[in-house]
């Protein structure tokens, strides 16, 4: 053992002070906090319309045939794959009651899964794939995401939502045609919610004046003064058999991969590096002030020290059977909170729209009216889900209290500043208010859960207003042009028509809206108990490693308290010669 | 003219009568009632719908290029002289300068206000179809491009619609809707096109086949049934080619396709082109799927010349389907579609007007009573699956919506059937729309009946 702390490892430098002083639950934390930063890969989605290469050109980039490919379905689910030893497929789902489920399935059930004809039994939330010798490497996972459908305003808002979750996009798009205004917009609003965005242009290989198209992708992007790579690339002759080597080199891929493999393995250390340094700094402070106390008992009055010690340790006891109670009463409430604002905001946005429709001819408002359907509903959601963010952390942050712990929510894991300026730079228009809430509260839930876990689930709440078949055969019901009486008796019947539709998409939008947010708290407060039981576990731990310590003490020699005095002390000094960042 | 196009005339003239101020305005749409077809390509930007003019008319015409290439709604109309007009906000005519070089190069730059350009040519393929070239949707929302959609609804309305599309999805039948139920009200005069089939399946040899198969999946989901009378997969680019393609492009390509290395220059655009002038103009021409079959039916000796290299792309286009497609489901059509553009042009002119009143009556009258009407209203209800009938109903409410024209003998037949249609009509527990078509169908019954009396 070397006593030079600071030529060390300083996350080894406090397991070992944790180590000698019994502290297990320091012990078990740091160990599995190193793993944990280890393994915490780079996310890239990759997002554009439906038949742009997208499943191909992941293929290429892993370099394995795993994405199904078909004329005629399009991936319909969220694939995440990622670099392992070995090849694996988990799907991912969710039962009628959101209780969820994880089972492996063999790589030729894939295309049965994935594609949009699929027929599940379960919900499926997403498929991860374990990618055997991924050219990724380990470090970066891949997510397909299913095609946003022409990007219309509405899906491309869904699609936005999943961006920050990403540390990094690939939008793709193909060669045969150029960027367009929504494309456009769609990558200004990209841009702000993920540091590092390019665009993947497919199908090189086989589109006549491809060149012409790159071009002026490129004007198009710098007049909206977006500056991001555009990558040629042909995935098909990634694999091509005819020719040699320069044929795939001609493919583009490796220099696509290799941008995205420098860009975010940097990104994922530095990662990696605050997180550590978080848990470190934790345990470090917590180490130091149990040692700390133990020396300032070691001066006193042995018997005081042992009472202090014991009073310590019934209030860890005490505390770890109250804290369950409180977070449920307090989900409970919040659950009934958030049942009234849906309620209450489903209300409002019918009565704003029956008062819409009244002034209206709805043969003639139609689509502007569906539009302001999905915008409502899409406020809603963002208002419920900014509620359930801020409750669900005061309710966890109330259990910590009680804990004396850290709330899952390690400001370290997302850097504060960094989010801040992000939403500073969204501007502040109602649209954009209610997209920065969303991604607010997934930034939070990323920081603070562990993300992935709820990545589908909100992704799915998010992606509500997207999926309500508003428009679906309305323009049909107010009956075609030449049929389309001016009469104010027809009118009315076409308002009846459009106040009906209204209430059914409403009603529907409802119903999803309370069945998802009921699921999303009953997975978030399974998690919070099963973290906080842990906690808990370890605080009475603690207290009872500083009470045998003290009861130790007691019955000591002056020697051996002089030797303890001595050990508290030399390890006190190696806990304080860590950098300054981690104290 | 048909019966109801006749009917259409003449109430025009009565409104002429009625309001003198509007005499202009009949003259023009009565001869919009005698002259062509109006047909629109629609569809978002780079869908091919230059190139697939350019097909139909077997000239080029439109200008095609790698960049977003029409800017203003162009009409295509037959004329006995080449003549190209830039057509003003305020109504203004003025020429538009231009040369002939194979085909059609506007020199002219064309202003801001112009809200229309319109191009008289002597070319056969315009003499029955007045074609209509757009700019392209950004993405599936209509009303982002005013002029397109003023022209779809305007009075130089159109009668038809080819919509064209990279691909097709469900989801993205919105795009389809809003013509289907907006702009013209009936399914029968949208046909949608699986565009650039050729790129389908990184231009795989078989893409053709596979864009076919596509291409019916598309036609059975309801939703896009309900829209367009087919969804035919069509390359653009072959069509064109076929059209166009000169004796000495083929000597150049055969050239090519004789070379040891031929397998490995097909393998990329980039390489094909690398090799020379030419071999960059024939991509040009026939993209890289036509380059890849041309070269393969070269080298299998199943083409010797430039008229059978022709006849191949031709056959591999899908072009000859299209214009049957056309022809059935739209040329065939046509009287009646125009005849109802314009009526609902008369009905609005006649609503504004001081004294059209009786005129007004006398339209919507004929407007409930034309068989060609009640069919394609019907056909709306049918397809637009929001009458609920059964299989049996709908398979006789097509057939005879079909077949307006048909010559039944069978008194009894014809009284029993109206009898049969209008009870069920009557049925209380169907929803109104599913009585408005069996109430139609008893009508078109009724004429027939008509006929023998």
């Amino acid at each position: 053992m070397r006593d030079d702390a600071s030529t060390e490892n300083p996350l080894d430098t406090v397991l070992q002070v944790a180590r000698r002083h019994g502290r297990d639950d320091l012990v078990e934390r740091l160990t599995a906090a190193g793993a944990r930063a280890g393994r915490r890969r780079a996310v890239v989605a990759v997002v554009g319309d439906y038949k742009q290469g997208k499943s191909s050109l992941i293929n290429a980039l892993v370099g394995a045939a795993v994405c199904p490919t078909d004329d005629y379905e399009a991936t319909a689910v969220l694939i995440v794959l990622y670099g392992a030893e070995r090849g694996r497929v988990t799907v991912v789902t969710s039962d009628a009651d959101g209780r969820p489920g994880r089972a492996d399935v063999s790589a030729d059930e894939l295309p049965r899964l994935a594609l949009s004809g699929a027929e599940a039994p379960q919900r499926i939330e997403r498929i991860e794939v374990a990618v055997a010798d991924s050219a990724l490497g380990p470090d970066i996972a891949l997510v397909d995401t299913p095609g946003i459908g022409a990007l219309t305003p509405a899906r491309a808002a869904a699609a936005l939502a999943f961006l920050p979750l990403a540390d990094g996009v690939i939008f793709v798009k193909d060669a045969g045609a150029e960027l367009g205004a929504t494309a456009l917009a769609f990558l200004e609003q990209a841009v702000d919610l993920c540091p590092i965005v390019c665009v993947a242009l497919t199908k090189t290989d086989t589109t006549v004046g491809w060149r012409a198209v790159r071009d002026r992708d490129a004007s198009h992007l710098a007049a909206a003064r977006l500056s991001m790579r555009i990558f040629p690339v042909a995935p098909q002759l990634a694999h091509a058999t005819v020719g040699d080597a320069s044929v795939v080199a001609e493919s583009g891929v490796d220099e696509l991969r290799r941008y995205v493999v420098d860009e975010l393995s940097e990104r994922g250390k530095q990662w990696r590096w605050r997180r550590e340094q978080q848990d470190v700094r934790t345990s470090a402070n917590a180490l130091a002030d149990a040692l700390e106390a133990e020396l300032a008992a070691l001066g006193g009055d042995p018997a005081a020290a042992v009472r202090q010690a014991e009073e310590t340790l019934r209030e860890a006891r005490t505390a770890g059977g109250r804290w369950a109670g409180e977070l449920g009463r307090d989900f409970q409430s919040i659950a009934g909170d958030l049942d009234h604002a849906r309620g209450t905001g489903i209300r409002a946005a019918r009565r704003r729209l029956e008062q819409l429709i009244a002034g209206t001819d709805p043969a003639e408002t139609w689509p502007d009216l569906a539009a302001q359907i999905h915008r409502e509903v899409a406020e809603l959601v963002g208002e419920l889900s900014a509620t359930f963010e801020e409750r669900t952390g005061q309710a966890s942050l109330t259990a910590a209290g009680m804990l004396r712990v850290d709330p899952p929510a390690l400001e370290a894991t997302w850097d504060v500043g960094e989010a801040e300026a992000l939403i500073r730079t969204i501007p502040d228009d109602p649209g954009m208010r209610q997209r920065r809430k969303v991604a607010t509260a997934i930034d939070t839930l990323r920081g603070s859960y562990g993300g992935m876990l709820l990545l589908g689930m909100f992704a799915n709440l998010v992606a509500i207003p997207a999926a309500l078949p508003v428009s679906v055969g309305v323009g049909v019901a107010f009956g075609t042009r030449q049929y389309r009486e001016v009469s104010g008796r027809a009118r009315d019947q076409r308002r009846q028509v459009a106040v009906r539709v209204v209430h059914q998409t409403l009603d529907a939008a409802d119903f999803e809206l309370s069945a998802r947010v009921r699921r999303l708290l009953r997975e978030l407060s399974r998690e919070l108990s099963a973290y906080y039981t842990t906690q808990s576990e370890r605080a009475v731990a603690a207290a009872e490693a500083a009470y045998r310590a003290a009861r130790q003490m007691e019955g000591a020699a002056r020697k051996e308290r002089d030797q303890r005095r001595e050990l508290l002390e030399h390890d006190l000094a190696s806990l304080r010669s860590l950098p300054v960042e981690l104290r | 003219m048909s019966g109801f196009a006749e009917v259409v005339a003449g109430l025009a003239e009565q409104l002429a009568a009625a309001d003198s101020s509007l005499a202009g305005e009949v003259t023009r749409l009565r001869s919009r009632l005698q002259g062509p077809v109006r047909v629109a390509l629609l569809g978002p930007a780079k869908s091919g719908k230059s190139t697939l003019l350019n097909a139909l008319v077997r000239e080029r015409l439109a200008a095609t290029a790698a960049e977003e290439a029409t800017q203003f709604v162009t009409t295509y109309s037959y004329d006995d002289r080449y003549r190209v007009e830039a057509v003003t906000e305020d109504g203004m005519r003025r020429d538009v300068g231009f040369h002939r070089d194979g085909g059609l190069t506007i020199d002219d730059a064309v202003d801001e206000d112009v809200v229309r350009i319109e191009v008289g040519w002597p070319a056969t393929g315009l003499r029955h179809m007045t074609l209509i070239d757009t700019p392209g949707l950004d993405s599936i929302i209509i009303d982002q491009d005013d002029r397109t959609a003023e022209m779809l609804e305007g009075e130089e309305a159109v009668d038809a619609a080819i919509v064209l599309m990279r691909r097709l999805h469900a989801s993205d039948a919105d795009f389809l809707e809003s013509f289907a139920t907006g702009a013209f009200g009936s399914r029968v005069n949208a046909v949608a096109v699986l565009s650039r089939a050729d790129e389908v399946a990184g231009s795989a040899p078989d893409a053709m086949a596979r864009a076919d198969a596509m291409a019916g999946r598309y036609e059975a989901e309801p939703r896009i049934a309900a829209l367009c009378a087919a969804v035919v997969p069509v390359s653009g680019i072959l069509a064109e080619a076929a059209a166009l393609l000169t004796e000495a492009e083929y000597h150049e390509l055969a050239e090519l396709a004789a070379r040891a290395d031929v397998e490995e220059l097909t393998v990329s655009v980039d390489r094909f082109a690398g090799v020379s002038e030419a071999a960059t103009g024939l991509l040009r021409r026939l993209g890289m799927f036509g380059v890849r079959r041309a070269v393969e039916a070269i080298t299998a000796g199943r083409v010797h010349s430039g008229a059978d290299l022709a006849d191949h792309c031709a056959d591999l286009s899908g072009i000859e389907r299209l214009r049957s497609t056309i022809d059935r489901h739209v040329a065939g059509r046509a009287d009646a579609l125009r005849a109802r553009a314009a009526l609902r042009r008369l009905q609005s002119l006649a609503a504004s007007s001081p004294t059209g009143a009786d005129v007004l009556r006398s339209l919507e009258a004929a407007e409930v009573s034309a068989p060609e009407l009640v069919a394609i209203r019907l056909e709306a209800l049918v397809f637009g699956g929001e009458a609920e009938l059964n299989d049996e109903e709908v398979r006789e409410a097509v057939a005879i919506a079909a077949d307006l024209a048909a010559d039944e003998r069978d008194r009894d037949r014809l009284v029993a059937a109206v009898e049969r249609w209008r009870t069920a009509a009557a049925d209380p527990r169907g929803i109104p729309a599913t009585a408005e078509a069996r109430e139609l169908v008893a009508r078109l019954y009724e004429v027939r009946l008509s006929r023998l009396e």
